[in-house]
């Protein structure tokens, strides 16, 4: 009992130690801000650069043999041979190489590392977002977008307003997965010297001598995280799940 | 019959890679027809009707809807498809919508017609077909007949001057036909022009103004109704009508 | 924050309590962690010329010298693991290593964490600035908009970030990244030890680098060494002892520094 009495004395003072001297906490909470930043701009631009290369994947895979020859069908062919070209690389390097190249080679006027690594990120996510939204579209019935085709909605509308949203419902499963692993590879970004919330544990660690806490207080917060995107995402598949086949 | 026919077609070809599918149709269509395809599976009767409207690219020969060729490459064809409808055999209503929305999506995107006139206009056709109250509900909550009677209100939410229908009734259970061929006739006795790709011999004795017989690529006989299924002139229609009546 | 620490707290307890031991002061202490090996065990941190650096794939420097020369009076085989910075006092703690030599300064943190034999060489802090940067002497630190870049969890790290609050210090991996960054304007000085900083303008003639003629402080370089181990403490400070008297010590600073 005295032992349990030692430990617990012990296991406070350290908690003292690690986030109330020097208002340590405040490198935690700042962390979590830069991480939340971080990866909510990147999971948008994500989105964003996904659907676009998607759209143009599935639309070259679908339609360049029904295409007429002309400037329409050159040019889609060379959008889809970009997108192809942005797959390879981005998804064949590590995150973290990118994201030093971005940094200490492309945008070598950026003084702040957190924009550059929302776009870092955003750019590394999109490659694996189009992947998963291609199969998502691949996986919506060509009559949906017949029917939309049918009543004069061109091909951008069509996709747009009947084939994505379906894909995306069809794909949210891997979307959040896709999710999670972004947010908690932001981590990378203390590389350029970001203050995520890894680094804000670092920094306790680095100024404390301290391992358990600050790295036990940093991993539950990621997991908190994830595990409220995990039940948001939940709610929002029994939602779609009203207009399921 | 007047001589300003709606849709005229010139030694329309189609091919699949190798395979010859339609080997040089020619027809015209009136304006208030009702023209009736009919003819055993592969014989082209699907990929002439979805060629009618683009559906399917021709690899020969021309089209020409409102004395307007469709089939140059300069031409929009998304003009041309908001004014013919065209329902399919397996419905393709829009999965992620309410059936109201379904029907609003094309004259609000395209015509620009307000939310509220759009819905007037939807809520009115629903009422024709009674199936006002299924305006909130999601395509998966209907039947087969249900969703096909939709699917040709939905087309007639854009004022088309054609509709094409593909093989209507082939995907419904036998008890449900009768209720989209009534939605059928009524529009046919409203003096709307209509290309039907059918196997119901019925409809086309009761309500077309013009049987076509297509077989290995080519109309192989026409006629009246009347004419075509009392007197069948050649012996491929004769041998076809007396296995399928 | 507190309702949020609370959770927390309990949270941890709980974690803690299964995986109890690892804080817990140990009544006995716990043995040697190298009893009876003939290999002394040195964590450092590769990347900071002249005391630690890559020569083909060969860490030497002063550091790797001077713990050569303590091994051979101690009868034992020095191996040199090279870890992050950051993590060379915790392992030195947790017994993973013998003993810590990174060019590392004596702080009262580090000192709760392990114990420091006397000091072997002495190092200075100081300020690597850009030509044509915003900082021209150690006053222009404190203005608006200065940005001061450093090696993580290096004592220039929390000099700086003591001196002139967290919101103006960025913590890169490597002192060679912090440079890195001057050249591209991406901080506007980099507070680092002298002797690498020295090679480090030296190795980049071209970026208009120059030190700052005032040094930022002088602080002692030490030895860390488990706290458990007195024994190896005691023969290490004796050894340094030696060292200093027949003047091997000096020589191979001479060999390093000119």
């Amino acid at each position: 009992m005295s032992n349990f009495l030692l430990w617990w004395e012990q296991l406070k003072a350290d908690f003292i130690t690690c986030f109330i001297t020097k208002d340590r906490w405040r490198y935690i909470v700042r962390g979590l801000g830069n991480t939340l930043k971080i990866a909510l701009v990147a999971v948008l631009l994500g989105i964003v650069i996904g659907s676009v290369v998607a759209i143009v994947r599935s639309a070259h895979d679908k339609n360049i043999h029904e295409m007429r020859p002309g400037p329409g069908r050159t040019l889609l062919k060379i959008a889809n041979a970009i997108c192809k070209v942005y797959l390879t690389v981005i998804r064949g390097t590590p995150v973290m190489i990118q994201l030093l190249i971005m940094f200490f080679v492309i945008f070598t006027a950026a003084r702040d590392g957190v924009p550059v690594a929302m776009l870092c990120f955003g750019i590394n996510s999109g490659a694996y977002v189009a992947e998963i939204i291609r199969a998502g579209i691949m996986s919506v019935d060509n009559g949906q977008s017949e029917a939309g085709r049918s009543l004069g909605l061109n091909f951008v509308q069509t996709m747009w307003y009947i084939v994505i949203p379906q894909a995306l419902k069809n794909t949210l499963p891997a979307l959040a997965n896709e999710f999670i692993v972004l947010l908690k590879e932001t981590s990378v970004a203390c590389y350029v010297a970001v203050n995520d919330l890894t680094r804000g544990g670092e920094i306790i660690r680095g100024a404390t001598y301290q391992q358990l806490l600050p790295l036990l207080a940093v991993a539950l917060i990621y997991l908190m995280m994830v595990m409220f995107f995990s039940w948001l995402v939940g709610k929002l598949e029994r939602r779609l799940r009203n207009s399921d086949h | 019959m007047t001589t300003n026919p709606i849709i005229e077609v010139k030694d329309l070809q189609k091919s699949f890679g190798e395979l010859e599918v339609l080997k040089g149709i020619n027809t015209e269509v009136q304006r208030g027809e009702v023209v009736v395809v009919i003819g055993p599976s592969g014989s082209g009767k699907s990929t002439f009707l979805r060629c009618l409207n683009l559906m399917e690219t021709p690899t020969g020969g021309s089209i020409f809807v409102d004395g307007e060729e469709i089939t140059d490459p300069k031409c929009d064809i998304n003009l041309h498809r908001q004014k013919m409808g065209m329902v399919f055999q397996h419905f393709n209503l829009f999965n992620n919508m309410t059936i109201l929305r379904n029907m609003t999506l094309a004259p609000m995107t395209l015509l620009k017609k307000s939310r509220a006139e759009a819905e007037e206009k939807a809520l009115a056709l629903l009422r024709r077909v009674g199936l006002e109250d299924k305006a909130n509900a999601y395509p998966s909550q209907l039947s087969g007949g249900q969703k096909q009677r939709i699917a040709i209100v939905r087309a007639l939410c854009m004022n088309p001057e054609v509709m094409l229908f593909d093989e209507p009734t082939s995907a419904l259970d036998p008890e449900m036909v009768g209720e989209v061929l009534d939605v059928m006739k009524e529009l046919a006795r409203d003096g709307m022009t209509m290309v039907v790709v059918t196997h119901e011999m019925g409809f086309a004795r009761e309500v077309g103004s013009r049987v076509l017989f297509m077989d290995e690529g080519v109309i192989m006989e026409e006629n009246e109704p009347h004419e075509f299924f009392a007197h069948p002139k050649c012996e491929r229609l004769q041998s076809f009508l007396a296995k399928v009546l | 924050m507190k309702k949020l620490f609370a959770v927390l707290l309990a949270a941890m307890m709980l974690l803690a309590m299964v995986a109890c031991g690892n804080d817990t002061p140990d009544p006995t202490p716990t043995p040697d962690p190298t009893p009876d090996t003939k290999t002394l065990y040195m964590a450092t941190e590769g990347t900071f010329p002249p005391y630690e650096y890559y020569d083909g794939d060969k860490l030497v420097g002063i550091d790797v010298d001077v713990a050569n020369a303590i091994a051979e009076k101690l009868g034992m085989k020095l191996e040199v693991v090279d870890i992050a910075f950051d993590s060379i006092v915790s392992g030195v703690q947790a017994g993973k290593y013998d003993m810590g030599m990174a060019g590392m300064t004596v702080n009262e943190e580090r000192l709760e964490k392990v114990n420091f034999s006397d000091s072997y060489a002495t190092g200075i802090q100081v300020v690597i600035v850009k030509e044509g940067g915003k900082v021209k002497s150690l006053d222009d630190m404190a203005a608006d908009g200065v940005v001061i870049g450093t090696q993580s969890g290096t004592t220039g790290f929390l000099f700086a970030s003591e001196d002139f609050g967290d919101e103006k210090v960025k913590g890169f991996a490597k002192t060679t990244d912090a440079v890195e960054a001057l050249k591209n304007g991406q901080v506007d000085c980099v507070m680092l030890d002298n002797e690498p900083a020295k090679a480090l303008v030296a190795a980049n003639p071209d970026a208009g680098l120059s030190i700052l003629d005032t040094a930022y402080a002088n602080e002692d370089y030490a030895i860390a060494i488990n706290k458990q181990n007195t024994d190896l403490l005691n023969q290490i400070n004796a050894a340094l002892a030696e060292l200093k008297a027949d003047g091997t010590l000096q020589g191979i600073i001479d060999k390093y520094i000119k």
